[in-house]
């Protein structure tokens, strides 16, 4: 049953997510004062990608394909979607964390196993951007699971339930901040898309594939968005209902969207120094608030 | 980074040319890598079969020993199935497998054939990841102040003194060696009746 679950889930975050990323197309081309393409155009590039011949440079470039997907598509299952969980219990915060990073890494492997060197760099790129995001957010994150003793998702969700003076965004708010700063790396929008930088590397990671690849690895970012918002949605926003789920969700990755379709790009190690200013204070003075007082936890209105 | 270039020298990337040569290991060489292999994924898979042992260990220590059932283990903020999670990753491994083997075979490429952006690299060794590998260290690394220089300065320092405190009891006669070692024996031996 579960599993089912879990196979339905997957179907709701294609539909959803590449519903969406049509909607993000269309908004960053109303931003720049462009038409834009119609709301349906991802799924048209999926499907004629996936009906496109492709190339392969070997065992690792194929299987670091399937492991991406794979990966991703797992986590998204053990994701909380609207308070739907699939697996009781194991929607910890541990395993999510720990599954797209497989997913993340089978990408890398596969783009690197093509011996292209703008795909070299691209990943060389991702990887120091991942350890720049991932810091801020990660103590933010620890930080709550230390107050609340609990690891899972829906857990963190359910407590925040009640007014939307209950949500973390307000609790925390230097906490969300440092979130969504984190959420815009992880996501590759503007000014974090150094690893994918498409007029300076050819695209990085993604320069070598094409046909059944790409649309995998168009799949595989499509899963990975539905994470990292769910995950900001969920630990920060409260999750909620379906309808009140899908509105956020849409309101932060729309939010994330305007924000990117008019700034430049960062170099990689102003990345770097940039996560390691201002998101990682505000994580700290967050964390150590939480913890040392208890406001926003205990403390509250 | 001496793990990763290993790695990435047999791993990623397609085979240099000057590699061509190389064949298989002999299956007795084989035989512990596929156990190793094996214990690796199967410790994985039931981490439970090994941290029974470690939870009697910290019992024994006077700590709480870690709560297993099966193949789930509590902690304090949650719980991990490592059943469950395999599975799940198995899933959407047969899912991602499935879109790809569904779709048209890949049309083999060969190492000379990558999108460079009119980059062009004439040599198929320069391709490999493994080539050179240390370079970009070099470069970031090698014009900075180092620490080294100190040891090296240091080391060098003591070589010399070594090398002048040698030179006063042992010179090119063999004899004059092996007198200094049997004066320094002969004082140890007799150390006691001297003093």
């Amino acid at each position: 049953m579960s599993y089912l679950i879990g196979l339905l889930l997957l179907l709701i975050a294609f539909l959803w997510q590449l519903t969406l990323e049509g909607f993000q197309r269309k908004v960053t081309a109303r931003v720049q004062r462009r038409v834009g393409p119609p709301w349906y155009q991802t799924f048209i590039d999926v499907f004629k990608a996936f009906s496109k011949s492709s190339i392969s440079h070997g065992f690792i470039y194929d299987f670091g394909v399937i492991m991406a997907l794979g990966g991703t598509m797992a986590t998204a299952i053990f994701m909380p979607f609207a308070g739907i969980v699939a697996f009781d219990g194991l929607d910890s915060f541990f395993i999510i964390v720990y599954l797209l990073a497989i997913g993340s890494l089978g990408m890398a492997m596969s783009a690197v196993g093509s011996g292209n060197p703008w795909a070299s760099i691209g990943v060389m790129r991702a990887l120091t951007q991942m350890l720049a995001y991932e810091v801020p957010f990660m103590i933010v994150v620890f930080g709550m699971i230390h107050v609340y003793e609990t690891s899972s998702i829906s857990a963190l969700a359910e407590m925040q339930t009640g007014g939307f003076l209950d949500w973390h965004l307000f609790r925390m708010p230097l906490g969300a901040i440092a979130g969504f700063i984190s959420l815009m790396g992880m996501l590759a929008e503007k000014p974090y898309d150094t690893p994918i930088a498409p007029a300076e590397i050819a695209s990085g990671p993604l320069v070598e594939y094409g046909g059944k690849h790409i649309a995998m690895l168009m799949l595989q970012h499509e899963y990975a968005v539905f994470i990292e918002v769910g995950l900001f949605v969920n630990l920060f926003l409260g999750g909620g209902g379906i309808v009140a789920y899908i509105i956020k969700y849409a309101a932060v990755y729309l939010f994330a969207t305007i924000i990117s379709a008019v700034l430049g790009r960062f170099k990689v190690d102003q990345v770097v120094f940039n996560y390691y200013k201002v998101p990682l204070i505000l994580a700290l003075i967050q964390t150590a608030i939480v913890i040392f007082t208890g406001l926003g936890v205990k403390i509250w209105l | 980074m001496y793990v990763f270039r290993p790695l990435s020298a047999a791993f990623l990337g397609q085979l240099s040319p000057k590699h061509k040569d190389i064949k298989e290991v002999p299956f007795l060489m084989q035989i512990p890598l596929i156990v190793m292999s094996f214990l690796t994924i199967f410790f994985g898979i039931f981490p439970g079969v090994m941290l029974k042992y470690i939870g009697k260990i910290q019992e024994t220590l006077g700590i709480d020993g870690i709560r297993l059932d099966g193949t789930k283990i509590f902690a304090s903020t949650g719980m991990w199935d490592s059943l469950v999670v395999t599975l799940v990753f198995g899933l959407g491994f047969v899912v991602a497998a499935v879109l790809f083997f569904m779709s048209q075979k890949a049309k083999k490429v060969d190492q000379m054939d990558t999108y460079t952006s009119a980059e062009f690299i004439h040599d198929p060794d320069m391709y490999h990841y493994g080539k050179n590998y240390y370079a970009s260290f070099e470069n970031s690394y090698g014009n900075k102040k180092r620490v080294e220089i100190l040891f090296d300065a240091i080391a060098m320092r003591v070589h010399e003194f070594g090398s002048m405190v040698k030179s006063w009891f042992f010179g090119k006669s063999i004899s004059v060696s092996i007198f200094w070692i049997t004066l320094f024996f002969a004082l140890v031996y007799f150390w006691g009746d001297i003093v």
